[in-house]
């Protein structure tokens, strides 16, 4: 690669570089005589300075070959060489309230709708590895998201769904390989091919260590259990990614653009690290990692950021660790619109700023998406906010033409120079994580958190000031207060029926083969070169709850415990 | 020995900024000497002129160093400073090991540095009181800047701290829960935040957990103060110059929005209710034997209530106080 290949000669670019002073000392100097720029500094959501215009000496420090062509290392415009004009992005609204049979009625609803993948929303014991009945789930089984304890909601969810046609995101962390071990089960109950099951268990456990705090072992146990899932499903589900490196949580929790995608690319390190020293050849399991991203309000930026996260996975990949397979170098996404971003005051102009922060998405490659409800400030998205929210994807699909181009937006000289600008960013942060020891040390060094509380705390500061405009809550403020909003109702009866099903699974299970297949767990856990994954299968098979693996294993491993503050 | 000069002349040598006459002036106000009154009240008409910081943290804090480096700092600005210390771990009071004294000894050589420690113990009237009348007496001095250093801990210490223009509240790092939990009450009245020994991994924690909560009760709508956290490490000195800023700022934050006027009357309005306060508890003190013995004989008997009791007790407090004032030549 010839880094010193540039797209305009040296005298083209002094010419530019002449007339934009020429034009800076006339026409602007005139107009700004006048009347004033808006602000004296313009700068994007993580920052970055915003010249007035840009031009191609902007992009004199980015060579061709960091930009390319679609499907082609470093993959900068994205993944596949026909991208949506192939078929579009796949439109994933994330779903999960209630009992199983609950969700699986939303998810024939948004299938009828158009819906083209299923993503599931976990309550919070669920997410957490507790039962339904423990003392812990008490007021929150089924209120976020759908409860489940055993093998038979799994079956309840996918009720009447082709697995092996339409792909499945779980949104599952801490007790991911449980959830995992219950999809195979489930698939294989049904009759479906292994090899032909395609979806994503989110599985990122450093970044809940960073950002979003729901864990339950340890950092060295956990990772442990990611390393498993990468490596089963490595060898058994060739279509299925085991680990969906998450920045949007980071997001989230008040991380800026360029933190995000540093941050995920330092996990991303890890992880690889984690599965390469396990003995897997980087090409056997990397072409199966995935991606999460938010795609925020910052339009240019956000398209900036997916494109740089590309290039920086590419090289990371490819440069460090040796990846030979295009496809190992090849960052594939879900993107899901800023829930942060929604407010309740004027809650129908949600719908506004989901279609353009899902336009950044679209334009910045995403391979799939998710878009906000208009009530999500409210509650969990009732039926009618998630059907306009899948419209809007399908307008942008179907109407504005944005999915009949690849990388349309690529070439813009401030895009790219901000694509350029971020990638510089993210290195400069990934240098810096390995200074101080890596992404172990730094998130036990509270580096990660300490980064993210530092951004949330300026962004806060600016929205307060009103620096930073939010239509509705700090201008253009109606006085009539909040209106009245639909809002999704919470069935209080689910817990009770939840407990009684779990209870009934207990009462018809094999206890002493359930007992039998713990303490083998336990076995498998305490050695290091095994695999977690087909003892859990057996354990879910044979009735076993989430709770009954999870605390066998705290046991085992103990809790992870943040240093306390202050 | 010299002779005793009066303390009206004092106050005069204060005012030409005489550090000796300071000195001699707040010894006298420590020890209660009703003699120094007039000359306080003569000196409290030429105040106003300085910036009072209060900067508090629990002990091991790293406060004193603190102190020190900024005052350095200051002084390379050519502002004169004036220290007055009140934690009893405090290098400037006397309970210092060696190496801090002499860490110190460029500032106590300075002229355009003043560092008076008030025993902790044993002031007359009060060590809230004692401590303003030096700042007081510091601010007719012509200082600049006034640093207040105290463990904010214990009434005496919030009063003092509370009369501060900027409130510096200093975190470290590494220290104990039992600790940090003598500091919760004081976290909410800090103008800015300092995290002290920011070299330390760990205390990226410790700006987390303050960004955090300032994250959460970040006031909105224009002119407001928005705490600041300032990160500072002695030892690779750095952090002190955006301290010195965030205190500037904060300062002009209070004039440009008014709250300096405010702020000031509230200041005033406090010391003199505790001052209040103050001479009425002395005053029970000195009638313990005779008025309180016959009240709470009649409470203890049921023939009076506590309430009633209490207000009988105010009432011959009001006549005395009264009767002295007028006789009292004070002003």
């Amino acid at each position: 690669m010839n880094q010193q290949q540039t797209l305009f000669s040296k005298d083209e670019l002094d010419r530019i570089d002449a007339e934009y002073g020429d034009w800076e000392g006339n026409e602007v100097a005139r107009f700004l005589e006048r009347a004033p720029e808006r602000r004296e500094t313009f700068r994007t959501g993580a920052g970055l300075d915003v010249k007035r215009t840009y031009t191609p000496v902007d992009m004199a420090a980015t060579p061709w070959d960091d930009i390319g062509l679609p499907g082609r290392y470093p993959f900068t415009r994205g993944p596949y060489p026909t991208m949506h004009r192939g078929r579009p992005w796949t439109m994933r609204q994330i779903a999960g309230f209630g009992m199983a049979a609950d969700t699986n009625r939303r998810f024939h609803y948004l299938m009828a709708q158009g819906q083209t993948g299923l993503s599931v929303d976990f309550d919070m014991p669920t997410l957490m590895g507790y039962d339904s009945d423990h003392p812990m789930s008490e007021g929150e089984v089924g209120r976020e998201g759908v409860a489940i304890d055993t093998l038979a909601d799994m079956e309840a969810l996918f009720d009447q769904i082709d697995l092996e046609k339409i792909s499945v995101s779980m949104t599952i962390n801490p007790s991911a390989w449980i959830l995992f071990a219950m999809y195979i089960a489930v698939a294989e109950k049904n009759g479906f091919d292994q090899a032909k099951l395609s979806g994503t268990i989110q599985n990122d456990i450093l970044k809940e260590y960073m950002a979003q705090k729901e864990w339950i072992y340890p950092v060295r146990p956990s990772l442990r259990i990611v390393r498993d899932c990468i490596t089963y499903g490595a060898q058994h589900l060739p279509r299925y990614n085991p680990l969906n490196i998450s920045g949007y949580h980071i997001s989230e929790a008040g991380a800026v653009a360029t933190q995000e995608v540093a941050y995920t690319m330092a996990s991303t390190i890890q992880y690889v690290q984690e599965a390469v020293d396990a003995g897997v050849d980087v090409d056997e399991f990397a072409p199966r990692l995935s991606f999460f991203f938010v795609s925020q309000a910052d339009f240019f930026e956000e398209i900036a950021k997916f494109r740089a996260a590309r290039r920086v996975y590419a090289k990371i990949m490819g440069e460090r660790f040796g990846a030979k397979k295009p496809e190992s170098c090849r960052l594939r996404f879900h993107a899901q619109t800023a829930a942060a971003t929604l407010t309740k005051p004027q809650p129908k102009v949600n719908i506004v700023r989901t279609a353009f922060q899902a336009m950044s998405a679209v334009l910045g490659g995403a391979q799939s998406l998710h878009t906000n409800g208009l009530d999500e400030a409210y509650s969990i998205p009732t039926e009618e906010a998630m059907k306009i929210a899948l419209r809007t994807q399908q307008v942008i699909a179907d109407e504005t033409g944005a999915a009949d181009v690849v990388d349309g937006i690529g070439g813009s000289w401030y895009v790219e120079n901000l694509t350029t600008r971020i990638e510089e960013e993210v290195w400069s942060i990934l240098d810096e994580v390995e200074e101080m020891g890596g992404t172990i040390q730094c998130i036990d060094d509270g580096y990660f958190q300490r980064g993210i509380a530092d951004s949330a705390y300026d962004y806060a500061i600016r929205k307060a000031s009103g620096d930073r405009p939010v239509i509705g809550v700090n201008c253009y403020v109606e006085e009539d207060g909040d209106p009245e909003v639909e809002v999704h109702p919470h069935d209080p009866e689910t817990e009770r029926n939840q407990i009684a099903h779990l209870q009934r699974v207990r009462d018809e299970r094999d206890e002493s083969e359930v007992q039998q297949l713990l303490e083998e767990l336990r076995n498998v856990a305490e050695d290091e070169s095994q695999n977690l994954m087909p003892v859990t299968i057996k354990l879910v098979k044979a009735g076993a709850s989430m709770g009954d693996i999870v605390e066998n294993l705290r046991e085992l491993w103990g809790t992870y415990r943040e240093t306390p503050v202050i | 020995m010299t002779e005793r000069i009066p303390s009206d002349e004092l106050a005069r040598r204060v005012r030409e900024g005489s550090l000796r006459a300071a000195a001699r002036l707040i010894t006298r106000v420590e020890g209660g000497e009703d003699e120094c009154r007039p000359a306080l009240a003569e000196l409290y008409r030429h105040t106003g002129h300085a910036h009072v910081v209060g900067i508090t943290g629990v002990p091991g804090c790293g406060k004193s160093t603190l102190v020190s480096q900024l005052a350095r700092t200051l002084r390379a600005d050519g502002r004169r400073v004036g220290i007055v210390a009140i934690d009893p771990s405090s290098p400037f009071s006397g309970g210092a090991i060696l190496g801090d004294r002499i860490r110190m000894s460029d500032l106590v050589e300075d002229p355009g540095v003043f560092i008076r420690s008030m025993a902790t113990r044993g002031a007359l009237g009060g060590l809230a009181k004692a401590s303003l009348d030096a700042v007081d007496i510091l601010d007719a001095a012509g200082f600049d800047i006034i640093l207040i250093e105290t463990v904010g801990v214990g009434q005496d210490e919030v009063d003092i701290v509370q009369a501060a223009h900027s409130t510096v509240v200093v975190s470290a790092p590494g220290l104990g829960d039992d600790i940090q939990a003598i500091k919760a009450g004081v976290l909410e009245i800090a103008d800015i935040h300092v995290v002290s020994k920011a070299d330390r991994a760990d205390a990226n924690r410790t700006v987390t957990e303050l960004k955090t909560m300032l994250t959460m009760s970040m006031p909105s709508g224009p002119d407001q103060w928005y705490t600041p956290v300032v990160p500072t490490s002695a030892e690779k000195q750095t952090g002190l110059d955006e301290l010195r800023d965030a205190i500037d700022r904060h300062r002009k934050h209070l004039i440009d929005s008014g709250a300096l006027e405010s702020k000031r009357s509230e200041i005033a309005a406090n010391r003199m209710l505790k001052i209040a306060e103050g001479i009425v508890r002395e005053d029970f003190r000195h009638q313990r034997e005779a008025d309180l013995a016959d009240v709470l004989g009649r409470v203890s008997r049921r023939e009076t209530d506590p309430h009633a009791g209490a207000l009988e007790l105010l009432a011959a407090v009001h006549t005395r106080i009264r009767h002295e004032s007028t006789a009292d030549p004070v002003q």
